[in-house]
């Protein structure tokens, strides 16, 4: 379960992030914070580079620039370290285990694997499930679906999985790629209200999606992102009157 | 100087088969993305026809023959129908192996292409036999077609022959990379290569494409190892099978990307072999790295490939890949645990000579398949090389206890460590490939160290490689006591083992080593975005595969107190690999199956006594195989896809039904993955066959979990029963179906989650 | 939804943009000859693994129309063109094409003379520009697309995957005409474009519709763009058809579009 970071405390912060595919820029200069407490949004239309941003901070794309976890530089770190370091995320598409039930899904994040684990697999005594992983499971209300196998569940019961894998465990920020992309209304509404939640218990949340309703709704501060920019910031009521932001979303012409 | 340019000239003629095969395997790999390991075996066919005919005119056919004409026939006919018969095997592979397979899991591939090789090789053996041919087989030898003359150059004596075979090998080369350079057709087939749906949606299909590939191959492949037969080894099945293994390392050094390279790789290695063979006689040459050179180049060149040149293969963009089967953690319980070796303990005490033997022998084939079962069906490594490390084992047991004394309980752990320590190191391109590359890693691997180290006399003396009987406390644990063959204590011993081993990996199955396993094998990323580390628990999983493989191998070692090589070769490991692949790759009872079935053990044993079928052994592993991996695959394969797909709907509790069936025989384990699929799918036929009211009673959901056999007879009869009603009709009659249908972009998943419902 | 009639009708008038217009029809009047629809898709609901990404979807393009349809994301709109193509088999509901049902038959449907231009443009990176186009015809259509597409005549040997973005949406149509098709299906031809080359190749597409008689549909999401070319439009919502109409009426209602995407 997070550590409970100060609520206005610095977590993540990214300076001059850029991520080069060939001859394209996806990223470019990408400089954002996310604090303790506070659930951060970052949208923009498709291909701005949002998914690559965070591909390239957990440590799965190369980049340049720099990218600090509660001051620490994560740069040197591979994926799963920093995921150790509690840099955790989510994928658009979920991307469970299939092979694991539920509560597997989430023990995997927690428990140590390698040589250690494996003696301890085979002379020591069963462990038992780890209490995070409850706390998380009903965190996001899925406790009793803990035997499932995560086909048996429907896409958002899945995300919402990821998303628990992603919390339990010394996690300080949470980076969400689209986890409200394919659930239906009320379902988005009820993700919403998990968000919150997760945020006051101390874990910065880095929302992506392009839900506006939600992202609106929810977040504190968001930043706009297009073309491996970031065009504009602020907070929701100041980024929808933006003028760039619509002329982002629905093509050059904006009426009023 | 001049000696090593006749010895790389005289390398040209292997050289030329090299670059022929490693070309065809490039272009297969871009029509497809299957790597063929049967493409030597598919050669080989061509070189006994080809000498069948030259002999006395029979043209072989897997089932009957007939004489093609009285006395022998010409030489130019003789090659063209010898070459078009791999053609035609070629062909038939695609339709009925590969083409059904292309969605498949890597893995259900490679045991595909694997099975081709051994039933290929089996059939070989098994169809030129003297009765078909009206001669002797071993007086059959490959009659010369090129031109025998020679001329000097540069002081060295320079075979015409091999100069010809390498400018057919150019020629070849040279008009594969034309196709698929310059015609439409061949660009078409790149194209596909990068992304199947994309040209798909241009209007092409890819299966045309592909079977053109492939009878072009085949029958390049068959002509040149026809004509450099004679040069480069008679008719002997297995150097020809194994062919493949340098062309598969040439085809990597081309990244399976350029048919140049590859030609001109294949040369050279060949040409490097024959100067090395050369090296080899020299007084300043290595005593100990006299023998096994040549065959040890190509595991080199494959991590030189891999590692020093550093840019990735490309991997085929074609949707919906299929998974591995299912897992399910396999729960230790006391009570059966105990009965099961309990009977096995009573068996072992009824019985005795080789029919103990036997039971041993399959006690310790469970244990090396469980290694297979560990590294393959939980980690999702694709690892060819496990008889090399049991072998490892053997041999370092062999110099523990003759030149060391190391006494027992140590002497095999040690032997084991030893091959833990190998095992790693064969894991580490794991690291950098995955899938049938890293298959074709690992045998180039296992047959660089049975030809180094197996094979090798300063390591391995001629005699072979003694080993000291086992004893605890001055207690004699020998496997033999005068002309008792095996001692009830050896084989209690063994079982101990066996039995400690196996309990000691259901825990890891069901502990964080199997979750993180698992993980990895469903989702490398997802692994490392959870906090998994990836490289780490690769290397994990084949430091720990090469352990039981190398107790496997020291158990080997002592029940027959002598080490061959013979009992490691890669063929063996190949074989294992199949009949757990058979029993099932995902589970403990699998493995026990593929020991009863494995090499000398039970199966093997009755085949032979009872049934005087020993020659067949292969063969039926070899359809084993092929059945499992395209018929009933335990990822549900296109006969339940086809099922599913023509099912017009189907009712809420029967799919209810169909789910407890997988669900039930998987915990159960009770006889084989088998009967998951077979069951699934014996579901799925009783529901289409019911229309034509010949369906079996598999309706219901107990009734299906009997035994493999009954289901599988019982599917193959549905399937049989609905090709008869369903026929080639539209699926448009599943338009007010809300539970089954097979989205052509995913057909495999769509089967998966309706079976699973 | 009420099946289209096969008639066309005449131009509604966008009064009542409130409740959906039955068909998403608009027949220019050069070609009101009662011509046979491109596509026709009715009560389509097609996903992934079973599961439904649309749900009912009903529309119809005829022969010299262009479709916008339009939607946030994950509103269905690729589902719907995937199912059209013929690359996903519908799990319930039909898709007519040229006379003749797609069905998940994608080489037939595609030989028939529908053609999509998935989001991920279906290039060949690895091959080069002519290469690309080649695969799509012969010498005499390799000479039309140059024609209209001279852009790309000093890039021929460049590989694909080396071609500007906007390059490659050019390189995209310019393969997809020398088909010929009679029904193309375009999906998010602008990604990642900046609006400029969007002005640039939708132009030519109203002009391709016009000249050649081709039925359109279009994925954009830059909408009044889309619009601007487009005869009518469908909005999709969590699967389903929110609006529907003409797409001078909806032009003239963005007050609407702006609430499907941005929430109510």
């Amino acid at each position: 379960m997070p550590a409970e970071p100060d609520s206005k405390q610095r977590l993540l912060a990214t300076a001059g992030v850029s991520v080069h595919y060939g001859g394209v820029r996806a990223n470019d200069e990408i400089t954002l914070a996310v604090d303790g407490g506070e659930i951060v949004g970052l949208i923009g239309p498709n291909g701005a580079g949002k998914t690559t941003f965070v591909d390239a901070i957990t440590g799965f794309t190369r980049y340049t620039g720099t990218v600090e976890l509660g001051g620490t530089s994560l740069d040197d770190a591979g994926p799963h370290r920093r995921r150790r370091a509690g840099l955790a995320r989510t994928w658009q598409a979920g991307e469970l285990f299939g092979d694991l039930t539920v509560a597997e899904n989430l023990i995997v994040a927690v428990e140590g694997g390698g040589v250690r684990g494996a003696l301890t697999d085979v002379f020591g005594r069963r462990r038992r499930t780890d209490q995070a992983v409850w706390n998380a499971l009903e965190l996001v209300g899925l406790a009793e679906l803990a035997e499932h196998r995560p086909d048996q569940l429907t896409l958002g019961q899945q995300k919402l999985v990821g998303v628990a894998r992603a919390i339990v465990g010394a996690t300080q920020v949470l980076l969400l790629d689209e986890p409200a992309a394919g659930l239906d209304t009320e379902e988005s509404v009820a993700f919403g209200g998990e968000l919150r939640r997760l945020a006051a218990s101390g874990l910065g949340v880095l929302l992506i999606d392009h839900d506006m309703t939600l992202v609106l709704d929810v977040c504190d501060r968001v930043y706009v992102m297009d073309f491996g920019r970031i065009i504009a910031t602020g907070t929701p009521a100041e980024v929808s009157a933006d003028e760039r932001v619509v002329a982002a979303y629905l093509g050059s012409a904006v009426t009023t | 100087m001049s000696d090593i340019l006749q010895f790389a000239v005289l390398g040209f003629s292997t050289g030329a088969v090299y670059a022929v095969l490693g070309s065809s395997l490039v272009s297969i790999y871009v029509a497809t993305g299957i790597i063929n390991f049967a493409q030597g075996s598919l050669a080989l066919w061509g070189v006994w026809q080809t000498a069948a005919l030259q002999a006395n005119g029979t043209l072989v056919l897997p089932i009957g023959s007939f004489k093609l004409t009285d006395g022998p026939t010409d030489t130019v006919p003789a090659l063209l129908i010898g070459a078009a018969s791999c053609l035609v095997w070629a062909v038939l592979a695609h339709f009925l192996v590969f083409r059904p397979l292309r969605r498949a899991p890597v893995l259900g591939q490679v045991v595909a292409s694997v099975g081709m090789m051994l039933l290929l090789q089996a059939l070989v053996t098994l169809r030129f036999d003297a009765d078909t041919l009206g001669l002797d087989p071993t007086v059959l030898i490959p009659m010369p077609i090129l031109p025998s003359d020679t001329f000097t150059l540069a002081g060295a004596t320079i075979a015409v022959s091999n100069l010809i075979l390498a400018g057919i090998a150019i020629a070849i080369a040279a008009g594969m990379w034309a196709y698929l350079r310059f015609t439409k057709m061949g660009t078409a087939t790149r194209a596909g290569a990068e992304d199947e749906r994309a040209l798909r949606l241009l209007g092409y299909s890819p299966d045309r494409l592909a079977a053109l590939v492939w009878g072009a191959t085949g029958f390049v492949s068959g002509l040149i190892v026809v004509l450099a037969a004679p040069a480069i080894g008679g008719l002997d099945p297995t150097s020809y099978m194994f062919y493949v293994v340098p062309a598969l390392s040439v085809a990597l050094v081309g990244r399976l990307t350029s048919v140049g390279t590859v030609c001109a790789a294949g040369l050279a290695l060949g040409a490097l072999q024959q100067i090395l063979l050369f090296g080899t006689t020299k007084d300043w040459w290595p005593s100990w790295a006299q023998a096994g050179v040549g065959d040890a180049i190509p595991f080199v060149i494959v991590v030189v490939a891999l590692f020093a040149l550093g840019r990735s293969i490309p991997e085929r963009g074609s949707a919906g890949v299929g998974r591995l089967p299912r897992v399910s953690v396999p729960r230790l319980r006391p009570l059966p645990v105990a009965g099961a070796v309990a009977v096995a303990g009573l068996v072992i005490a009824l019985t005795s000579g080789t029919w103990r033997f036997s039971l041993v022998m399959s006690a310790i084939f469970t244990l090396i398949a469980v290694s297979v079962v560990l590294l393959t069906g939980y980690l999702g490594q694709i690892s060819l090389a496990t008889m090399a490390f049991a072998g490892a084992a053997g041999f370092a047991l062999s110099k523990l206890t003759t030149n060391a004394g190391v006494p027992f309980p140590f002497s095999l752990f040690l032997a084991a460590v030893v091959s833990t320590l190998l095992g790693v190191i064969v894991g580490v391109p794991a690291l950098r490939i995955r899938g049938a590359q890293l298959a074709v890693a690992t045998v180039a691997a296992a047959l660089a160290i049975e030809a180094f180290v197996f094979n090798n006399p300063s390591l391995t003396p001629y005699s072979g490689a003694l080993i000291k009987d086992p004893s605890l406390f001055g207690y004699s644990l020998a496997v033999r006591e005068g002309t008792n063959i095996i001692t009830l204590r050896f084989s209690y011993l063994v079982l101990a083992v066996v039995v400690l081993l196996l309990i000691a990996v259901a825990r890891l199955f069901g502990g964080a080593t199997g979750r993180a396993f698992l993980a990895v094998r469903s989702n490398e990323r997802a692994a490392s975005s959870a906090g998994v580390d990836v490289a780490a628990t690769k290397l994990l999983g084949f430091a720990i595969a090469s352990f039981l493989a190398g107790i496997g191998g020291g158990l080997i070692g002592y029940s027959s107190g002598q080490l061959s090589a013979a009992s490691f070769t890669v063929l063996v490991g190949l074989t294992v690999l199949a009949m757990t692949y058979v029993g099932g790759i995902t589970t403990i009872t699998g493995a026990v199956i593929a020991g009863l079935a494995g090499p000398l053990g039970v199966l093997y044993l009755f085949l032979n006594q009872s049934l005087d079928l020993s020659k067949y052994y292969t063969l039926i592993a070899a359809l084993g195989m092929l059945l499992r991996a395209v018929v009933f695959p335990p990822d549900g394969g296109p006969v339940q896809e086809w099922l599913a797909a023509r099912l017009p709907r189907r009712t809420p509790a029967l799919a209810t039904g169909a789910g407890s069936v997988t669900a039930g025989s998987v915990t159960a384990g009770s006889v084989t993955a088998g009967s998951v699929t077979a069951g699934t799918a014996a579901t799925s036929a009783g529901t289409a066959a019911a229309s034509t009211a010949t369906a079996p009673s598999a309706g219901t959901t107990d009734g299906v979990a009997a035994s493999a056999a009954s289901a599988a007879s019982a599917a193959s009869a549905a399937s049989a029963a609905s090709a008869a009603s369903g026929g080639p009709a539209d699926s448009e009659s599943s338009a007010d179906s809300d539970s089954v249908t097979a989205a052509d972009a995913a057909p495999s998943i769509a089967a998966r989650s309706a079976d699973a419902r | 939804m009420t099946t289209p009639t096969p008639t066309p009708t005449p131009t509604p008038t966008p009064t009542d943009t409130e409740s959906p217009v039955e068909s998403a029809t608009v027949t220019p009047t050069a070609t009101a000859t009662a011509a046979e629809p491109a596509l026709v898709i009715e009560n389509l609901s097609a996903g992934y693994r079973g599961v439904p990404a649309i749900r009912g979807v009903n529309l119809r393009v005829d022969p010299g129309n262009i479709l916008a349809l339009l939607g946030p994301n994950g509103a269905g709109k690729t589902t719907t063109l995937l199912a059209a193509a013929g690359l996903l088999t519908p799990l319930s509901g039909t898709v007519t094409a040229l006379g003749a049902p797609v069905s998940g038959r994608v080489e037939r449907t595609a030989r028939a003379g529908v053609s999509l231009i998935p989001d991920d443009r279906g290039l060949f990176h690895r091959l080069t520009v002519i290469e690309n186009l080649r695969l799509a015809g012969g010498r005499d259509e390799l000479d039309q697309a140059l024609e209209r597409f001279p852009q790309l005549r000093p890039l021929l040997r460049r590989r694909c995957g080396l071609l500007s973005g906007g390059e490659q949406q050019s390189l995209a149509i310019a393969r997809t005409l020398m088909r010929k098709p009679r029904v193309l299906l375009i999906d998010e031809l602008s990604m990642g474009l900046s609006p400029i080359a969007i002005q640039a190749i939708l132009p030519t597409l109203r002009q391709l519709a016009d000249e050649t008689n081709l039925a359109i549909v279009l994925v954009e999401q830059h909408i009044d763009q889309a619009l601007s070319i487009a005869d009518s439009a469908v909005v999709l919502h969590h699967g389903s058809v929110a609006l529907s109409g003409p797409a001078a009426a909806l032009r003239e209602d963005r007050q609407q579009i702006q609430s499907a995407y941005f929430g109510r």
